[in-house]
C-alpha cells in the first residue's frame, strides 16, 4: 500500500462524443490531508473525479486506489466501505424521508457518527421528504450519506453550495475534524474560499488538464505570490500606461486586469513596488494585503502549470 | 439482508406515496376494464351459429317459443333453431340450450365441439340472454351456466368477461412493466441517480432484486385486486378457494417476475430516455400481437404459432383463464409456468450482468 497516497492516478484520458477531451497525468491526492481542486467551469474538476470514482468511462486509465486498482476497488463492497462520495447532483428519490435515508446509510455501512448527524442538523429534518427539503437541507443529507461512517476517503464536490453560512462553518469544521482527528483523506472540487482555507493542498484543472498540484503555503509564495494589491483606474487615466509599468516592477509575479480594475500579485519587495507605482500614477483608489483564497480562486482560472 | 430489506422497503414506500403511479398502476386499469366491457359488449362480427334446445315442460316450450320469436326476428339472422329431442344428437356447432322445468334450478347452454371456447360464442350466449330479459323475463330468473359439450363439469359458466379479464391481467402486467418500472430506471439514470448506488458498498444485484421485488409486490396486489373487482363488478363466476388463490399466486407471481425481468434486461443497457419507449414497443408489440388477446391465433402459419407460444403473454393469459374459469390444476398449465421460469431467470442473470448505473 501506498502510504503516502491515496490515489495515484498515473495516466487518465477522457474522449466525450461532442469531442470534448481530457488528458491527467500524474497527480498523487495524499493520504490524511485535504487536496482542494480548483479551475475554471468546465476545465473539467467533476469529470477527473468522477473518472477516478468509475463514474466516467476513460478512453485509458491507470489508476489506483489506497494501493489497489481502481477496478478492483469498485468491484469490492468491502473496499467501497472507506469510501464516501458527495456528488454535485443528488438525485435519490424524492419521495423518501430523511430518516429512511439514515436507516439506508446504516444498512450500508453498519457506522453512523452521532457527531455527524448533529453537526449536519439531521435530526430537525428526520420526518421530511427530501421533495419537501430546501436546497441546503438536502445539501446536508447528501453529505450525511456521504461523510456518516466516516471513510478513509472522501471526494467532495462543493460541499457548501447551498448551505447557509452557520451551517457551512459547522461543515468546514466537520472536514477539519474527520481529518485530524481520524485521518480521513479528502478530495474537495470548490468555488469557495473558506473552504479552501482548509485545504492542505492545492490542484488547479485548466482545459482539461492538470496545471499546478503543490501545497497551500508553496502555490501562494511560488506561483502566485505573497501579497496582492488591487488598484482602480479612475476615468481618463491611461490604463494601458499602468499595465506596462507593473509588467516591468520587479516583484510582480503576475498581474490581471478586468475593466478598470488590475490585480497585481507579488513577493516580498511588493509592498514598496506597488507604492511607487500608486505615488507615479497619482491613484486614490487602492488596496494592499497578503494574498489569501479568494486569490488562489481568482488567480487559479488563469494560469496554467 | 437489511441492506435488501431496507432497498426493498424504501422503494415501496415512494411507490405507495406517489398518487400518479398509484393511480396509473391500480386505478386506471379498472377503469379500462369497464371501458373495455362497455365496448366489447356491443356490436360484434359473428359467424352464423345454430341454437338447439331442450326441455319438455310447459315453461320449456314457453322459453322455446319466445326464444323462436327473438330469433325469427333478430335482424342480423345470426341463429338459427330446431328443437332438440331425445332422437336428435346435439350438433357438434351448436349452442345447445337446456330448459329445467324448475325456474330455481340453472339454464345450462352447452357449447358444440366444433366451437371454440372463443368470444364470440360467449358473446351469443349473453346476447340471447338479453333478448330474453326484453320480452319479460327477469334479469335473476335464470342463471346461464355454459360447459363444454360432452365434459362433465360443475364448474361455472365461461363469459365475455373471463376471456377478457386475465387477458388485460397479463397485458397490463407487461405494460407496466415496460412503460412504468423500464422507463423510470432508464429515466432515473439518465438523471444520474444511479452514480451513488455504484459508489455504495453494495452488490448490484441486491438494488435489482430488491427494485424487482417491490415491484412485483405491486404487480401481484394489483393482479389480485383487478381479478376480485373485475369478478365482483361483471360477476364472472370464479368461485375463490384457497386452492384457486394459491395457483393464482404461483402464476401472477412467475408472471410478473418474468415481465419484470424482461422490462429490467431492457433497462439494463439502454442509456437514452427518448430510445427506451421505442425498444419497449418493439417487445411490446409482438408479445401483445402474438397472444391471442387482440388477432386469434388459429389465423397464424404454423411457425408463427411456435414462436408466438415461446412468448410469454398468451400461455400466461390462458393458464390464468384455465385455473380461474375452468378449474385447471398446476400441471395443465405446467407449459405456462415452465416458459414463464425460464424468461425470469434468463433475463434477471442477464439483466444483473448487463446493467449500468452510469450512462457513460
Amino acid at each position: 500500500m501506498d502510504q503516502q497516497n491515496i490515489i495515484k492516478v498515473e495516466t487518465l484520458k477522457l474522449e466525450f462524443d461532442d469531442g470534448t477531451a481530457f488528458d491527467f497525468n500524474d497527480i498523487n491526492f495524499a493520504r490524511g490531508k485535504v487536496t482542494g481542486i480548483i479551475g475554471a467551469n468546465g476545465s473539467g474538476k467533476t469529470t477527473l473525479v468522477e473518472a477516478i470514482l468509475g463514474l466516467k468511462k476513460p478512453k485509458e486509465s491507470k489508476i489506483w486506489i489506497n494501493g489497489i486498482d481502481q477496478k478492483q476497488f469498485f468491484n469490492s463492497v468491502e473496499h467501497r466501505l472507506g469510501l464516501g462520495s458527495q456528488l454535485q447532483i443528488f438525485a435519490f428519490s424524492e419521495l423518501v424521508k430523511v430518516r429512511e435515508m439514515v436507516a439506508l446509510h446504516k444498512a450500508l455501512y453498519k457506522k453512523q457518527s452521532q457527531k455527524i448527524y448533529d453537526d449536519l442538523a439531521i435530526g430537525e429534518i428526520s420526518g421530511k421528504r427530501l421533495d419537501k427539503l430546501s436546497g441546503g437541507q438536502k445539501q446536508r443529507v447528501n453529505l450525511y450519506m456521504a461523510l456518516a461512517h466516516m471513510p478513509q476517503l472522501i471526494t467532495l464536490d462543493e460541499p457548501s453550495a447551498a448551505l447557509d453560512k452557520a451551517m457551512a462553518e459547522k461543515l468546514i469544521n466537520l472536514l477539519k475534524y474527520l481529518v485530524d482527528e481520524q485521518n480521513c483523506s479528502i478530495l474537495l472540487i470548490t468555488h469557495h474560499p473558506y473552504e479552501l482555507d482548509i485545504c492542505d493542498e492545492i490542484l488547479t484543472i485548466l482545459g482539461g488538464t492538470k496545471g499546478y498540484h503543490v501545497n497551500r503555503a508553496q502555490f501562494i509564495e511560488t506561483i502566485i505570490g505573497k501579497f496582492h494589491g488591487q488598484i482602480f483606474i479612475p476615468e481618463g487615466q491611461d490604463a494601458k500606461a499602468i499595465e506596462t509599468k507593473i509588467s516591468h516592477l520587479k516583484h510582480v509575479k503576475s498581474h490581471l486586469r478586468k475593466h478598470d480594475q488590475i490585480d497585481i500579485y507579488g513577493d516580498d519587495g511588493l509592498e514598496a513596488d506597488f507604492l511607487t507605482l500608486i505615488k507615479n500614477f497619482d491613484l486614490n483608489s487602492y488596496s494592499f494585503a497578503q494574498t489569501n483564497s479568494a486569490d488562489i480562486l481568482k488567480i487559479s482560472t488563469q494560469i496554467a502549470g | 439482508m437489511s441492506l435488501f430489506i431496507n432497498l426493498a422497503a424504501i422503494d415501496l414506500k415512494s411507490y405507495f406515496r406517489n398518487s400518479m403511479a398509484l393511480f396509473f398502476t391500480f386505478l386506471f386499469p379498472v377503469l379500462l376494464l369497464i371501458l373495455l366491457m362497455l365496448a366489447f359488449g356491443g356490436e360484434r362480427a359473428v359467424s352464423k351459429i345454430s341454437i338447439q334446445l331442450s326441455g319438455d315442460s310447459a315453461r320449456a316450450g314457453k322459453y322455446m317459443q319466445d326464444m323462436g320469436y327473438i330469433l325469427d326476428n333478430s335482424p342480423r339472422k345470426l341463429f338459427t333453431i330446431q328443437k332438440l329431442t331425445s332422437q336428435t344428437p346435439p350438433s357438434k356447432s351448436a349452442v345447445w340450450v337446456d330448459v329445467p322445468s324448475d325456474l330455481s334450478k340453472k339454464i345450462s347452454i352447452t357449447i358444440g365441439e366444433d366451437l371454440s371456447y372463443g368470444t364470440s360464442t360467449s358473446i351469443y350466449a349473453l346476447m340471447l340472454v338479453n333478448a330474453m330479459g326484453e320480452i319479460g323475463y327477469e334479469k335473476w330468473d335464470y342463471l346461464l351456466n355454459i360447459v363444454k359439450a360432452n365434459e362433465n363439469s360443475n364448474q361455472t359458466g365461461f363469459k365475455y368477461g373471463q376471456y377478457l379479464i386475465p387477458g388485460l391481467i397479463g397485458m397490463i402486467l407487461i405494460s407496466t412493466s415496460l412503460f412504468g418500472f423500464c422507463v423510470f430506471l432508464v429515466e432515473q439514470r439518465a438523471k444520474g441517480a444511479f452514480k451513488a448506488y455504484h459508489l455504495y458498498p453494495m452488490e448490484k444485484w441486491k438494488f435489482l432484486a430488491a427494485f424487482a421485488v417491490t415491484r412485483f409486490l405491486i404487480l401481484v396486489a394489483f393482479s389480485f385486486l383487478f381479478l376480485v373487482v373485475a369478478d365482483w363488478v361483471y360477476d364472472q363466476g370464479a368461485i375463490y378457494s384457497l386452492a384457486l388463490v394459491g395457483k393464482l399466486l404461483l402464476l401472477i407471481s412467475l408472471g410478473a417476475i418474468a415481465f419484470l425481468s424482461i422490462a429490467l434486461l431492457i433497462s439494463a443497457r439502454i442509456m437514452a430516455v427518448g430510445m427506451v419507449t421505442g425498444i419497449a414497443n418493439l417487445v411490446f408489440y409482438p408479445f401483445t400481437f402474438a397472444s391471442d388477446l387482440y388477432i386469434p391465433q388459429e389465423g397464424f402459419p404454423e411457425f408463427i404459432k411456435t414462436i408466438a407460444n415461446l412468448f410469454p403473454l398468451g400461455p400466461f393469459s390462458q393458464a390464468m383463464r384455465d385455473i380461474t374459469y375452468h378449474g385447471a390444476n398446476l400441471g395443465d398449465i405446467g407449459y405456462a409456468l415452465g416458459l414463464l421460469s425460464i424468461w425470469a431467470v434468463v433475463c434477471f442473470i442477464a439483466t444483473v450482468i448487463l446493467f449500468k448505473w452510469t450512462k457513460d
